[in-house]
């Protein structure tokens, strides 16, 4: 039997919340000093259409997305405070209006609408300048974080999904993306030292399962010259779990598992793989969650480069892309080929000549050979992928694509719509108490389009 | 009764609302945090908290925000509104829990009033508040005490917990009306308050409470006739059959009710302004106390001794010297036999604890009972195929072929002594006016969310802590203006 090394101990986890606290404490300011409070909200309705999906039967019974109708409105605030010279706090809510997918005849008539409430942040902030440029910056509390601010789609690997199983997340204007809602739960602590950044990163996971988990991540971008710019990162995603035997099980974790959502799948390996030898023994390989992460990416500013100014927009003309690999270690059977973890995507910035603020097509290639369908890992904290049950239409969809446009018009209404093929998870239908988590765009011939009106401040 | 009371709140809301036309000054207040914490030991490892589970070194994480907007209209009405969510999670439990436990956002109200007073409107001498807000008679508390409006009567059991909502002033724990007058160094407050957490809701206590401050002395009181105006009458009350020792008549009904009477005295004692230290914080080596009797009445087996109905706090602010704000240790003693769990109170249709199936002999099965819990209650799930009895050296059955030890140990429900003291440290130090530190160490009434039902907004059913040996600590860094 192999066995992956995991991370472990509770004390580290502990140590590491305690040293952001103290990191804090630290800091003592004038008795009374005034506060400047700013407000940011938005508001937005948007809709679309999956146009075709090609998996008519994964998911619920009778769950075809074909011609499915997509629609949600929402709202949020932050009140931003400058307390100090050096600190400031950031707090807001929000919420969406979430439809279920219609799905089919029976879907529809059983439809619903659910609200998801959420936090923009609970942060406190503090900023040390340190010379004329440079300053330090230490995050605390519950905040956005979004290290390659050109995506709009595809992208953002470092950060975004797990690495056992290799999930990607993506969709329109996802708050990954959007620097507006929190998607970090620890503390942040960046230096800018002339073009160069540095942020380590503390995360307490509180998207997918298992909760509460520390990842680590060291991420870095340099500004080489007005039009070029690179960055690399790396996460040790799951770093200190806070229960390793969860995180990193053994073998005998059948007494852990919940049936829930996984009927029509193959329910054997549960939580390790079951690699069948060349001489047809069956080795029960073991393995983890936690897992490390390595990103590489690039801007290049081809307006600056090449001198352009007007009719050319701010936005155009820019070429960016990310690279990652989504777990160094290899496992039999799943995770056998390095390549096959290593996600890239490339986007460009077309000219929109000012008609546009952003323009952009987006390409992605990854080409894992496992079912897109994370349920597994989102229902019950597996590091194994799914394997389809019959009838399941398992092709999966290497190439992605991503077409994205959105103006800004007197300064705060915005209109937005993308036209894509990316990997769009939506909700079930009413009679399943989770998200479907099979990507519902398959092949080359399935594709989406939204569109978004906001109004923000 | 009841109907007549609303109507007559309402009127007078509509009164004093009614009027020409006032210029309106409104001020935003906002609070954000993020908190965690572990529980670092439990006794109780059958999961009869209401988690179903085993909660020794589970994680505790939460992060929140919440608006609230106070209006001043014209010179003599202020009004408030406002609301909040936070991030709940289950208790994580054991690993297959941890492998499918959920989150929930949980919102809430922090006001929802209209105040008139007359006076400073900081410190006013009269004030009538109708509405949602928040009262806080002894704002001394950070963690044990409060007794007197919070929790049942009979029974009588207490909550507290890291940063519990009715320690903090900026979210509305009551509703209903409050009439506050001052005059000096005396204040006093007559409180209706609305039952909206605990069945049978929505009825209404009528509490009243003063003060009195003598120099660096300050004395108070009070008393609630908790439930006095009910709801509806029939949820009320519940009969319950007991043995009498008598052989001729071995049994007799007793009919137990969820109203009545409690009683509370506190004072606080800043020490500082009879010394003459330098360098002491504001609230540094201030001694604080609250007792209170949980029902003045006695009654039946379950209720017979005043002396088990009566919890006492005492706290004290430790010096620091300016470095914290407050850095107090409470400790409280409560002599209570029965289990501290909310899951007979709870009906089926709201707070039910797991595995609890509150069963008196009237008026309907799942009426909220006022009956502390038993055996039977509480390891219904683990023991007792037919009967909820101890063998006669106080040994339970377990379905799984077990014996446990009950009497004399901390599983023992009915006669629990070993959770009888509590104790918490407490530290807080705010920066630059918004910014705020607090963490705390305790064993206390903390009542873990549960594992594998819905996530209600009351959190668990029972307790999690039994004995002097369990403790859990939290902290709480967050920015407020």
């Amino acid at each position: 039997m192999r066995r992956a090394s995991g991370y472990s101990s509770n004390m580290h986890r502990l140590i590491g919340w305690l040293l952001a606290i103290l990191l804090a404490v630290p800091f003592h300011g004038a008795a009374t000093e005034s506060i400047t409070i700013q407000y940011h909200g938005a508001g937005w309705i948007q809709f679309g259409r999956i146009e075709h999906s090609t998996d008519t039967v994964s998911g619920p019974a009778e769950y075809n997305l074909n011609k499915n109708w997509i629609q949600n409105t929402g709202g949020q605030i932050t009140a931003v405070g400058k307390v100090s010279e050096n600190w400031e706090g950031g707090l807001g809510l929000g919420a969406i209006q979430v439809s279920n997918p219609r799905g089919s005849l029976v879907g529809a008539h059983t439809w619903s609408n659910t609200w998801n409430p959420f936090v923009t942040e609970a942060r406190l902030t503090y900023s040390q300048p340190i010379g004329a440029k440079n300053k330090l910056q230490l995050t605390f509390g519950t905040f956005p974080y979004v290290y390659n601010a050109d995506v709009k789609n595809f992208g953002l690997y470092l950060t975004r999904g797990q690495v056992y199983p290799g999930t990607l997340f993506s969709g329109f204007e996802t708050k990954h993306v959007q620097p507006t809602a929190a998607t970090q739960v620890g503390g942040l602590a960046r230096i800018q030292l002339g073009g160069f950044q540095n942020d380590v990163l503390l995360n307490s996971e509180t998207e997918t399962k298992p909760y509460f988990d520390i990842s680590v991540a060291d991420i870095a971008s340099y500004q080489i010259t007005p039009w070029l710019q690179v960055g690399g990162g790396v996460n040790f995603y799951r770093l200190l779990p806070q229960n390793p035997d969860v995180t990193s099980p053994e073998k005998n974790c059948a007494g852990e598992w919940s049936e829930n959502n996984l009927s029509d799948g193959d329910e054997q390996e549960h939580c390790y793989i079951l690699d069948t030898l060349a001489n047809s023994t069956v080795d029960t390989v073991t393995g983890s969650m936690s897992g490390t992460k390595l990103m590489g990416r690039f801007r290049i500013d081809f307006r600056t480069l090449l001198g352009l100014s007007a009719p050319f927009g701010k936005q155009d003309l820019i070429v960016y892309g990310e690279a990652a690999i989504v777990g160094l270690t290899d496992y039999p059977k799943y995770y056998d080929d390095v390549w096959q973890r290593a996600p890239i995507m490339v986007g460009v910035n077309l000219p929109a000549f000012g008609y546009l603020d952003k323009f952009c097509v987006e390409v992605e290639y990854y080409g894992s050979k496992n079912y897109p369908d994370y349920v597994k890992a989102e229902t019950n904290a597996s590091w194994v992928p799914r394997v389809p049950g019959s009838g399941v239409n398992n092709s999966r969809n290497d190439w992605k694509w991503s077409l994205y446009a959105s103006r800004v018009l007197m300064g705060h209404l915005r209109l937005a719509g993308q036209v894509a093929n990316d990997h769009l998870v939506i909700p079930a239908p009413p009679a399943a108490s989770d998200p479907d988590w099979a990507e519902a765009l398959t092949t080359p011939k399935d594709w989406y389009w939204m569109l978004k009106l906001a109004y923000f401040f | 009764m009841s109907s007549s009371l609303r109507l007559l709140l309402v009127s007078a809301f509509c009164v004093l609302s009614a009027g020409a036309e006032e210029t309106v000054s409104i001020q935003i207040h906002g609070q954000g945090w993020t908190e965690m914490g572990r529980v670092m030991h439990v006794t109780d490892t059958l999961g009869g908290a209401g988690t179903g589970v085993n909660l020794n070194g589970n994680w505790l994480q939460t992060s929140g925000a919440q608006f609230t907007a106070v209006a001043g209209i014209g010179e003599n009405f202020e009004g408030a509104f406002g609301f909040g969510g936070y991030q709940v999670y289950h208790s994580q439990g054991n690993a297959k829990q941890q492998r499918t436990m959920r989150s929930i956002f949980q919102n809430f109200i922090t006001e929802a009033r209209m105040t008139w007073y007359h006076g400073d409107r900081n410190a006013p001498e009269f004030s009538l508040t109708f509405g949602n807000f928040a009262y806080n008679y002894n704002p001394q508390v950070k963690n044990l005490g409060l007794y007197l409006l919070r929790g049942p009567v009979y029974p009588g059991y207490l909550s507290s917990g890291f940063k519990d909502f009715k320690t903090d002033t900026t979210k509305g724990n009551m509703l209903g009306a409050r009439f506050h007058h001052a005059a000096g160094n005396f204040q006093q407050d007559l409180l209706f308050a609305n039952e909206r957490d605990l069945p049978p809701t929505f009825d209404w206590s009528v509490a009243y409470i003063a003060r009195y401050r003598m120099g660096a002395l300050e004395i108070g009181g009070g008393l609630n006739f908790y439930r006095i105006l009910p709801n509806d009458s029939k949820l009320e009350t519940v009969k319950n059959i007991e043995a009498t020792g008598d052989t001729l008549h071995p049994q007799d009904t007793v009919t137990y009710s969820n109203q009545g009477t409690k009683l509370m005295g506190m004072f606080s004692v800043d020490f500082k302004r009879w010394i003459s230290a330098t360098g002491l914080g504001t609230h540094d080596l201030k001694l604080y106390g609250e007792a209170s009797v949980l029902g003045v009445k006695d009654y039946g087996s379950y209720y017979d001794d005043i002396w088990r109905r009566i919890p006492v706090m005492l706290g004290f602010n430790i010096p620091t010297f300016g470095l914290l704000d407050y850095f107090s240790l409470e400790v409280e003693w409560y002599g209570s036999k029965y289990r501290n769990s909310l899951g007979k109170i709870g009906n089926f249709n709201s707070l039910s604890q797991p595995n609890v199936a509150p069963s008196p002999v009237e008026p309907l099965p799942g009426a909220p009972s006022p009956v502390p819990l038993s055996y039977e209650d509480y390891y219904h799930n683990y023991a007792f195929n037919n009967t909820g009895t101890l063998d006669s050296v106080g040994r339970l059955a377990l379905r799984t072929g077990d014996t446990l030890q009950v009497r004399g140990t901390s599983w023992d429900v009915e006669n629990l002594v070993t959770d009888n003291w509590k104790w918490s440290l407490y530290l807080e130090k705010t920066l630059h006016n918004h910014l705020s530190f607090s963490a705390q160490i305790a064993n206390d009434h903390f009542r873990p969310r549960p594992a594998s039902t819905a996530i209600n907004e009351q959190g668990g059913m029972a307790e999690a802590f039994t004995t002097p040996r369990d403790w859990y600590f939290m902290f709480r860094i967050g920015y407020f203006f």
